[in-house]
């Protein structure tokens, strides 16, 4: 053969196998993440403390969306807050009952619970494949279970028309996450969605150890169980759970502010804890304080949200009335009024979610509503004893009551007590629901209205066959 | 004795040797004197030019056997061998003819070079001289107008601004839909989002590549082109080759300029009174009476009594003449077997923004050395420092403010001296930009070096292997400062603050390849190239925060009161085999195949590896023997292509599902461990199949010449970023789901309109047409891609960047409110997003330019227009400034409102509440109210040059030297209301996204263009 031609061909024969062994070799293109900024699922889950740190960002997403962000809608939505004083579209979209798929507050809470779900559902996948002891596997299982409920029942309370809008609430609820995978899943109906709600909880309570530090416990899950039954209506079912939280030991605390730093606040039955860091990245109060936060303004500036007029009112309206200290009053007697709140007046606190306070007020409603007067009045008092000074009138006044006074005392009391932490929606909605009868209007709008439910983010409907919600009708 | 008989023959030859001299007289095919040309005799270091009449002298030529050269640019060099002997005067006259497209011109057509006659595919070419006719900070500004299929749309002009470059269409959503720049070898980093979009602008990865130091850009467009790039090549290749010495005397070039910078358009908004008239007339509407109030105007720092006292011009305050100034300096030599170039530049650029300024030093070094006659290396290096002093534009304040919350009735400052705060309601809005520019420090600085060394061995005859490495770093570190006074002033700390941000990326290739020639005979002639190309790339970077600062961060220390925080790092392998096969028939027929085989780190592991083949010949009819010889058909070429291409250009960690754990973000003082993303090991290239049919031309003996070509390019497995339900727990997810088609035609005419007497004008007219359309989305609904919050979507049927809007009717003439439509074309009050249609889109239907060129004797006069026909503007700023009245200013457009029962009027009647206008908040009121015609024709260069006569030159030493006077975006042509058509604003969120689907046609708060005014001197010496 023509030496050239050899030549040609050893060239080529070289590259073609160079190229081919070195291509052979498929770690040549693998890419390995720096584990401290990225780590594949099975390598990042393999022991008990990884899970126990799943976990965790489980409470730390939660906490994210209950540091005032969900509390504040559920506000907005309301008859307790002003109009918020910056204009800003979004949360002025809320308050006017007019959120629409691209309101930016609406869409990234929308998320927020979802990421909570997801971790929970992620660590479905391991439960078989972590060396737990059955106490340990137990507890978290009982503590994921009762966090994806929580969730879901808040998600459900701003996306959805309330338990009791159909008889048999058939009608659209949210969509219900149970496995950690990119699959469609479309809207359930909110008797679906309670009922998942429930089986969690029920799984929790069974689950969760008496005792568990500052992370949910079996009585938070009986407590949350409660509130959900009690939110539906089904002051049946609930009952005995608040009875049995209620008589768990927790004690009202001296203040009358939940909300403060220290997280072992002897009536907080589940909250989410801050803990200072010099950077303040950890606080759970964030929401609260960017928006109601008052005491680091000018005289005359005013925070983005404050109290509805008619609220204020309500609170300043007996000078026996301590928690009247918590309205403060801007730009008095001008047309620009405003009423501003002292309540999230400080640096960092912690978020309580279920409360010895929210207990006795629920029970105290139900055995109204049961027409148990006595036993109404008895949870009633305390919180009474404690907001009023001197209290002896008050007390003697709540005492005299019963029937459907006693109830609208207790239902005022809650509104007095719980206002600006998210709290009168609900009740109101529950009201209109449950109680037919009762003609239920929030800022001249039927509690029932379109627009009284979130719209979901335009990126819900990125699946095909998602409903959105309607809007409007409320104005 | 014998010493002083070779020194006197040596002394004579040398006396001898200085008296033959070569002259004559260069002319065009009309016998015309050609002023200007060059002519240089190759092997020494002898030239010349010739002068007014034509004539040219080159003195002192050593006897012997030369090759003499002559160029003119747009006239085909000519080459005369020539034998001067002792004491000889050789007279030799040129006739030069035109060839606005050299057949035998080299063409890069990606790991080698071919003639433009033997190509088959489609490439447009651009010389230096071309890239560097107009004053601009990054190259590929200088392509707008002149290259067919090549749409160029000019950032803003602020410093360092970004443009976008699309190739025929846009064929990718999610991925880059960036061409792929190659540099000497290369494919270098073009991250645009190296800095996120801070301050309302993205990163232009190519500002530091030096433009004076570019021989030619090469951009290869149809698969035939770009199937040797593989995976990467679906969006076209721009071929960048570096200067290299030419054979000859050392040459110097010198080039400065000195400019002046001012803004194409002033934001048309209305006086203080006005506004006030304005905003009271919406607290009327609205049933109030009295004064306003101001708070609900989201004001709070200010009473209506106070707003008279005070009559602000923020335009002035913000704005200046920038001065701008370039200095280039180019050495160059070759030896017999070395060969050097090296150039020095310094550029400092300040733009019409106060504080804005961008600043390049550079140097490069390209050098050959031929060992012996089969082996030859090969080396080239530059180092580039850009520095942009940056300020704030677009939505995140500064320029942006100007136009929105920079009231009229706002003082600058306090009658203490202090800054005045704009207190109103939304922080993002808040900030005095004055303040901002005088307190705040903000620099970014990018260090880029590419390098490259090659050793070429001639294994035998015609077989060559050819082994090359290069190495492309780029390091960005990004310094701000605020002292305490701004920030407590802001609210957003109560010390100074200073942050770096800083990013290393290292980006290396090898290729070994192997290149053979084989001619059976005269009539078939064999080209085949094949090889290996392993590319790897790693970008890590750190972000560090400082309280309590004093001034800028200094260095990358973490100390007590600093934080420092490690970004993800980005890292991406890739490796190929290539060939190409060329046939030539009878120089007449042509054919080629090429093919890549692609595997990179960035396809998720089930699929690993892609082959991208394309085929395609090429039939020179002219040559054929019924039309050679024909005198109005010169040239005539058919060619026609086909194959597979692809695009990786997306993000290398998008495969990946993240886990992360971390104290930094710890629940109850531990750590915690989350996922950050989903994985998807199906993740690949987008696949685009392109036919192209091209026909080359050359008319009346080349007076006019050019190319038209149709092309077919349907792209499947597009990659999205896909809006994930929010309830999956993710809100983004990278996947291949859609198709994209792009068809269209392109044309370039280049003709020689008069050559009479020492006058010619010549004209170069390009345009492109294309047609974009989504083919499909997957199982997704238009939500699946947005391009910005309300504006574009992925809608099967339309284009890419499509707006997806609730319809404007007309103004209700009873109660002066807007009335849309609903999706079946009924009027309501109702704004719903449910009622959102496509309405229009980013995409230009046609881009070109045209080119005229003057050359009277010593002077000539270059007029380039480029223009945009179709495509859409939406003016998200505009839904503010004509929308829901504010704390924000408003247009003059507003005049043409509802003021009464009865008025027929563009916009509705002034309110302070959205409902009015039936909308939940002001930033929703989205509608094609807003939406105006993109289409515009722009004088985008207009040049006066003269050529000093040489006598004048040499005066100064120089062979050549040229004087001219460069005016850029001198007017525009337009219906579009805002500030400037031209379009290419701040990527947000997914930068390529962004840019794919909004940065067109968006608009919100942008500064506009850049209007200069230069001085250029251009000296050989």
């Amino acid at each position: 053969m023509n030496k050239k031609y050899i030549h040609v061909l050893i060239m080529m024969s070289t590259l073609v196998l160079s190229t081919v062994a070195i291509t052979s070799c498929k770690k040549s293109l693998e890419i390995e993440p720096d584990p401290s900024f990225g780590i594949d699922p099975d390598e990042a889950i393999q022991t008990p403390d990884d899970m126990q740190q799943l976990l965790l960002s489980c409470y730390d997403a939660c906490a994210n969306m209950m540091n005032g962000r969900f509390q504040l809608i559920n506000d907005l939505l309301s008859d307790d807050v002003s109009r918020p004083s910056n204009n800003d579209g979004n949360l002025t979209g809320i308050y006017n009952r007019t959120s629409s798929e691209f309101n930016g507050e609406v869409g990234g809470a929308y998320s927020q619970p979802y990421f909570t779900i997801y971790r929970v559902n992620i660590m479905d996948r391991y439960w078989d494949n972590i060396q737990l002891s059955s106490v340990e596997k137990d507890r978290m299982q009982g503590e994921a279970r009762f966090l994806r409920a929580l969730c879901h029942f808040e998600t459900v309370k701003l996306w959805a028309q309330p338990a009791g809008y159909t008889a048999d609430n058939s009608h659209l609820g949210i969509i219900e996450r149970k496995r950690a995978l990119n699959e469609v899943v479309l809207r359930t109906s909110v008797a679906s969605n309670y009922n998942f709600i429930i089986s969690d909880l029920t799984e929790a309570i069974q689950k969760l150890p008496v005792s568990n530090g500052v992370y949910a416990n079996q009585m938070a899950a009986k407590a949350l169980l409660g509130k959900v039954y009690f939110t539906m209506g089904r002051y049946d079912d609930a009952l005995p759970l608040l009875t049995e939280v209620i008589g768990a030991g927790y004690a009202l605390t001296d203040s009358l502010n939940r909300f403060r730093r220290n997280e072992t606040e002897s009536e907080i039955i589940f909250g989410f804890v801050t803990t200072g860091t010099p950077y303040d990245i950890n606080s759970r109060s964030s929401t609260f304080k960017a928006n109601y936060r008052n005491d680091n303004l000018g005289p005359t500036d005013l925070p983005i949200m404050g109290l509805s007029r008619e609220l204020a009112t309500l609170l300043r309206s007996d000078t026996t009335d301590i928690r009247r200290n918590m309205v403060k009053i801007i730009n008095e007697g001008e047309a620009n009024e405003f009423y501003a709140s002292t309540k999230y007046n400080m640096n960092d606190f912690a978020s309580p979610y279920l409360t010895l306070t929210d207990m006795l007020l629920m029970r105290a409603e139900i055995y109204a509503i049961k027409e148990n007067a006595g036993a109404a009045r008895a949870d009633l008092l305390p919180i009474i004893k404690r907001a009023y000074s001197p209290s002896a009138n008050k007390e003697l006044a709540v005492n005299a009551l019963s029937g459907p006074a006693l109830l609208a005392e207790i239902r005022l009391q809650r509104r007095l007590e719980m206002h600006l932490e998210g709290d009168r929606i609900t009740q109101l909605k529950r009201i209109g629901a449950t109680q037919p009868s009762t003609v239920i209007t929030i800022r001249n709008a039927p509690w029932n209205c379109n627009g009284m439910v979130l719209q979901f983010p335009a990126s819900a409907g990125t699946v095909r066959g998602f409903i959105f919600n309607p809007t409007g009708g409320c104005n | 004795m014998r010493k002083t008989l070779l020194l006197t023959i040596f002394m004579v030859l040398a006396c001898l040797s200085k008296a033959q001299t070569i002259k004559g007289k260069v002319t065009d095919e009309k016998g015309e004197a050609i002023v200007g040309a060059s002519i240089f005799i190759e092997g020494t270091q002898k030239g010349g030019q010739t002068d007014v009449n034509g004539f040219y002298l080159v003195n002192d030529v050593s006897p012997g056997k030369y090759k003499v050269r002559f160029t003119f640019i747009g006239l085909k060099t000519e080459y005369k061998a020539i034998e001067i002997s002792a004491g000889q005067t050789l007279e030799l006259n040129v006739k030069m003819i035109d060839d606005p497209q050299s057949l035998d011109e080299a063409v890069v057509v990606g790991y080698g070079t071919i003639k433009r006659r033997e190509i088959t595919s489609a490439v447009s070419k651009i010389s230096n001289r071309e890239l560097n006719d107009l004053p601009v900070q990054s190259f590929e500004q200088a392509l707008q107008g002149k290259l067919a299929g090549v749409a160029v749309t000019q950032g803003s002009g602020l410093a360092g601004s970004p443009s976008i470059i699309r190739i025929r269409g846009i064929s990718s959503i999610s991925a880059g839909g960036d061409p792929l720049y190659v540099v000497d070898g290369i494919p270098i980093t073009q991250d645009y989002g190296a800095y996120g979009n801070s301050g309302g602008a993205n990163f232009n990865p190519l500002a530091t590549i030096n433009p004076f130091d570019i021989e030619s850009v090469e951009v290869l467009k149809d698969a035939a082109a770009t199937s040797i790039y593989g995976s990467r090549g679906a969006n076209g290749v721009i071929v960048i080759t570096t200067k290299r010495a030419e054979k000859g005397k050392m040459r110097v070039n010198f080039s400065t300029q000195f400019g002046l910078s001012t803004p194409t358009a002033r934001p048309n908004l209305v006086g203080r009174d006005e506004l006030l008239n304005l905003m009271e007339e919406a607290w009327i509407n609205d049933g109030n009476v009295g004064k306003p109030d101001l708070s609900r105007f989201g004001i709070s720092n200010m009473t209506w009594d106070e707003t008279r006292q005070h009559n602000t011009d923020w335009y002035k305050e913000l704005t200046q003449v920038g001065l701008k100034t370039q200095n280039d300096l180019t050495i160059s030599k070759a030896w017999n077997k070395f060969s050097l170039y090296s150039s020095l530049s310094y550029g400092y650029n300040e733009t019409f923004v106060r504080g804005n300024s961008f600043n390049r030093v550079g140097t490069r070094i390209n050098g050959d050395y031929k060992i012996n006659n089969k082996i030859k290396i090969q080396f080239g290096t530059s180092f580039n420092r850009g520095i942009n002093n940056r300020v704030f534009s677009g939505w995140s304040g500064g320029y942006g403010l100007l136009m929105s919350s920079a009231l009229p009735f706002y003082p600058v400052r306090n009658p203490d001296g202090s800054y005045f705060l704009f207190n109103n309601s939304d922080a993002s809005f808040r900030t005095n930009p004055v303040m901002m520019l005088d307190l705040y420090k903000w620099q970014t600085v990018e260090n880029r070096s590419i390098s490259n060394l090659a050793v070429e061995y001639e294994v035998i005859k015609n077989l060559k292997l050819r082994v090359q490495g290069n190495y492309d770093y780029q390091s960005i570190g990004d310094d701000s400062y605020a002292p305490a006074e701004l920030n407590k002033t802001t609210g957003s700390d109560t010390t100074g603050t200073a942050a770096r941000g800083a990013s290393y990326t290292r980006n290396y290739n090898y290729t070994a390849q192997l290149t053979y020639k084989y001619n059976i005979n005269k009539y078939n002639k064999f080209e085949a190239v094949g090889g290996y190309e392993r590319q790897q790339s790693l970008t890590n970077g750190f972000f560090m925060f400082e309280r309590f600062a004093e001034d800028l961060i200094r260095n990358n220390e973490k100390s007590g009161s600093r934080v420092k925080d490690y970004g993800v790092p980005s890292e991406w392998r890739f490796e190929r085999i290539f060939g190409r096969v060329n046939y030539n028939l009878l120089e007449r027929y042509y054919a080629q195949i090429a093919f890549s085989y692609d595997g990179s780190s960035r396809f998720g592991s089930n699929y690993s590896y892609g082959f991208f083949p394309a085929v395609s010949a090429g039939w020179v009819i002219s040559e054929e023997s019924f039309l050679r010889g024909n005198k109005k058909i010169s040239f005539l070429k058919l060619r026609a292509s086909y194959g597979r291409s692809g695009n990786s250009d997306f993000d290398p960690n998008a495969r990946f599902g993240f886990f992360r754990r971390t104290n930094l973000l710890a629940y109850n003082g531990q750590s915690i461990l989350y996922p950050t993303k989903l994985e998807n090991e199906n993740l690949r290239w987008e696949t685009s199949w392109t036919a192209n049919i091209g026909l080359d031309f050359g008319f009346f003996d080349d007076r006019i010449t050019g190319s038209i070509d149709v092309y077919d390019k349907r792209t499947s497995d597009v990659i999205m970023n896909l809006n994930t339900d929010p309830s999956v727990g993710f809100s983004n997810y990278f996947d291949n789901v859609g198709g994209i088609r792009n068809y269209g035609a392109e044309m370039v005419i280049k003709s020689s309109n008069i050559q009479k007497g020492k006058f010619r004008w010549t004209t170069t007219f390009v345009i492109a047409r294309n047609f974009n359309e989504i083919t499909s989305t997957g199982d997704y609904t238009e939500e699946a891609v947005s391009g910005g919050t309300n504006d574009t979507r992925v809608v099967v049927g339309s284009p890419v960047g499509t707006y997806y809007l609730v319809r404007f009717s007309r103004v209700d003439p009873e109660s002066g409110r807007p009335i849309y439509l609903d999706k079946d074309g009924n009027e309501t009050f109702e704004w719903k997003p449910a009622n959102r249609v496509p309405v229009g889109n980013i995409l230009p239907k046609a881009v070109g330019g045209i080119t005229n060129t003057f050359r009277y004797k010593n002077w000539d006069l270059s007029v380039l227009f480029n223009f945009q026909i179709g495509g859409n503007i939406y003016d998200a700023s505009a839904k503010r400034q004509l929308g829901v009245m504010s704390f924000w200013n408003s247009r003059a457009e507003v005049a043409d409102r509802w003021q009464k029962p009865g008025d027929v009027a563009a916009f509705p009647r002034l309110t302070l509440n959205p409902s009015t206008y039936g909308l939940p908040d002001y930033w929703q009121y989205n509608t094609p109210m807003f939406l105006y015609d993109a289409s515009f024709i722009r004088l985008r260069n207009l040049t006066l040059g003269y050529m000093l006569p040489n006598s004048v030159a040499k005066k100064f030493k120089a062979t050549s030297c040229r004087v001219a006077v460069i005016c850029t975006n001198l007017f525009v042509l337009t219906k579009y209301p805002g500030l400037d058509p031209e379009i290419a604003r701040d990527g947000e969120g997914n930068i390529n996204q962004s840019r794919n689907m909004q940065a067109q046609g968006t608009y919100y708060l942008n500064a506009p263009q850049e209007r200069t005014y230069n001085i250029q001197i251009l000296a050989t010496f």
